[in-house]
């Protein structure tokens, strides 16, 4: 496969000339033509259309190598719509990742069944109540140069598009006799006499736990009727997360996140170091001289998103990610460090043993004044279920 | 797993870690109430170890003194949970508490210590037979 194939296109020419990419934007526009996503309209004068535009993505395995290539039509510049008369509500909740920790310990703990779930398009089931008009996007044939689609469902983009979809989907759990929790408004859960099943929505993904796999097929086909989805089997991967099964637990990691971002920020090949901050350092705005690459910092603090599974840099990616908008170089020499620490063991993660009682143990500790430029104090804590890491 | 910094200046030692309490119990509090829906029993009670001699006692009497008696909110707080038994307080040493972890920089032989007991595993480098639950802190000699 040639080089350019691997490599995402930003433009629709760009993009037009790959065999491979045609497809995906053909694929994608089958797809929302079948759902009657839009209704092409001419254009009345008062009308402002909002313009979109295509997104290529190479999609991956957890492995690295290449599932598919994807083409998205998204609604460009959302802004242009206008409050009361484009959208109205857009608040949708999504799943605390407390939530799904506590649900795969207690999952690990019960020998819980656990499956995963993708949406296919999952915004695009959402019917916003409002007129929305959009330029017709390259690549869909149209006869009158003065058209523009009329959008039924919504789109990737569009202000309110995730809230349409949660609306979507929860009219739809009500109906089917599961209750949403009222702690976690993303958590939903169905008790018969024999069965327990609970259904963790994140966005577009949805994780299956239960003691009955009768009762996930019965969700999934319901599922599958109303939205098209595709059965991903046992839980593996999910947001990042890889979700490693042994019949002593389960563990959680990132080692694919990991990787990438040591070897974006070509760490991949630095010595390892047994711990990811020297403790005489303390990070405040010091004088040292600026850092300059600024969009470098932050790339590196997308380290962030490693806490999930990492509560061993918990503390220094908080301390460091005070820093984004002026660094210096002390902040980055700290961050380097860091990087080092991941070198030396990319794919640790959090493990939920299966033997384990049911206790909520917290620690909860501060460090006064422990912030040198506010005085301001320093909170840390964190909750075990059993033996799990949850919070 | 979370360190934040607070909102507002501490002017004692036992006013910042009265505040982290109360959060804690919160998040406490917010967890009992995730498991409740999930129908889930905890076996026994639960608790927060804390390593703050005055913060503890503040807890026992309810004395305020004058630097603390803003704290008297989040006092409350943690005193009615802890008087409808929803959690109890346990001290615990500073060497055993693992909330360090997230409040300050260790070093190298506390990091570990505290790190095995934060049941992480790397299933690429399991660590050898007996010691199958904890991440072993193999390069700790190198650096003492």
């Amino acid at each position: 496969m040639s080089l350019h194939t691997h490599t995402e296109p930003k433009t629709f020419t760009e993009a037009n000339k790959h065999d491979c990419w045609k497809k995906a934007i053909q694929d994608e526009i089958n797809a929302l033509i079948k759902t009657s996503t839009w209704k092409i309209v001419d254009l009345s004068p008062n009308v402002k259309p909002i313009s979109c535009r295509w997104i290529y993505k190479v999609k991956h395995h957890a492995d690295g190598s290449i599932e598919r290539y994807k083409a998205r039509l998204v609604a460009a510049k959302g802004y242009n719509q206008i409050e009361g008369l484009d959208y109205f509500e857009t608040y949708s909740p999504v799943a605390n990742l407390t939530t799904v920790r506590i649900v795969l310990a207690l999952a690990s703990m019960h020998n819980w069944h656990l499956h995963q779930l993708d949406v296919n398009n999952a915004f695009l089931h959402g019917e916003p109540q409002e007129d929305v008009y959009m330029i017709i996007p390259p690549g869909v044939s149209h006869s009158n140069p003065n058209q523009v689609c009329k959008l039924n469902k919504s789109l990737y983009g569009l202000k309110q598009a995730s809230r349409k979809w949660y609306e979507k989907l929860t009219s739809l759990r009500l109906l089917n006799g599961y209750k949403q929790a009222s702690s976690d408004h993303s958590l939903f859960l169905k008790t018969t006499s024999s069965s327990f099943t609970i259904l963790l929505v994140y966005v577009d993904d949805v994780i299956l736990a239960g003691n009955s796999l009768e009762e996930f097929t019965s969700i999934k086909k319901i599922l599958h009727n109303t939205f098209q989805i595709k059965d991903l089997g046992i839980l593996k991967y999910f947001l990042g997360i890889e979700v490693g099964h042994s019949s002593s637990g389960i563990s959680l990691y990132q080692r694919k996140y990991c990787l990438d971002l040591l070897e974006d920020s070509g760490f991949l090949n630095s010595k390892p170091i047994s711990t990811p901050f020297d403790p005489s350092i303390k990070l405040h705005n010091d004088g040292s001289d600026p850092y300059t690459d600024i969009p470098a910092y932050r790339r590196l603090i997308r380290l962030m998103y490693l806490n999930t599974t990492r509560p061993d840099i918990t503390f220094i990616t908080q301390q460091l990610s005070q820093f984004l908008n002026n660094p210096t170089q002390t902040h980055f020499t700290v961050s380097t460090r860091v990087l080092r620490y991941l070198k030396g063991s990319p794919g640790r993660g959090i493990f939920f043993p299966r033997d384990a009682h049911l206790q909520l143990q917290g620690f909860s500790d501060a460090d006064w004044a422990g912030c040198r430029d506010t005085r301001r104090s320093i909170s840390g804590q964190c909750f075990f279920l059993g033996k799990s890491l949850i919070s | 797993m979370r360190t934040k910094k607070q909102l507002i200046v501490s002017k004692s030692s036992s006013e910042n870690e009265y505040r982290a309490l109360a959060a804690a119990s919160c998040e406490l509090q917010w967890i009992l109430y995730v498991l409740y829906d999930l129908q889930i029993k905890c076996t026994k009670t639960s608790v927060i170890y804390y390593d703050n001699q005055s913060a503890l006692h503040m807890t026992a009497n309810p004395v305020f003194h004058e630097r603390t008696k803003h704290l008297e909110i989040d006092c409350h707080i943690v005193r009615e949970k802890l008087q409808a038994n929803i959690l109890k307080l346990l001290p615990i040493s500073s060497k055993e508490q693992i909330a360090d972890f997230f409040t300050k920089a260790l070093l190298p032989q506390p990091f570990n210590n505290l790190l095995s007991k934060l049941e992480m595993i790397d299933i690429y480098h399991p660590p050898t037979c007996e010691g199958l639950l904890h991440t072993k802190h193999v390069d700790e000699n190198n650096n003492t």
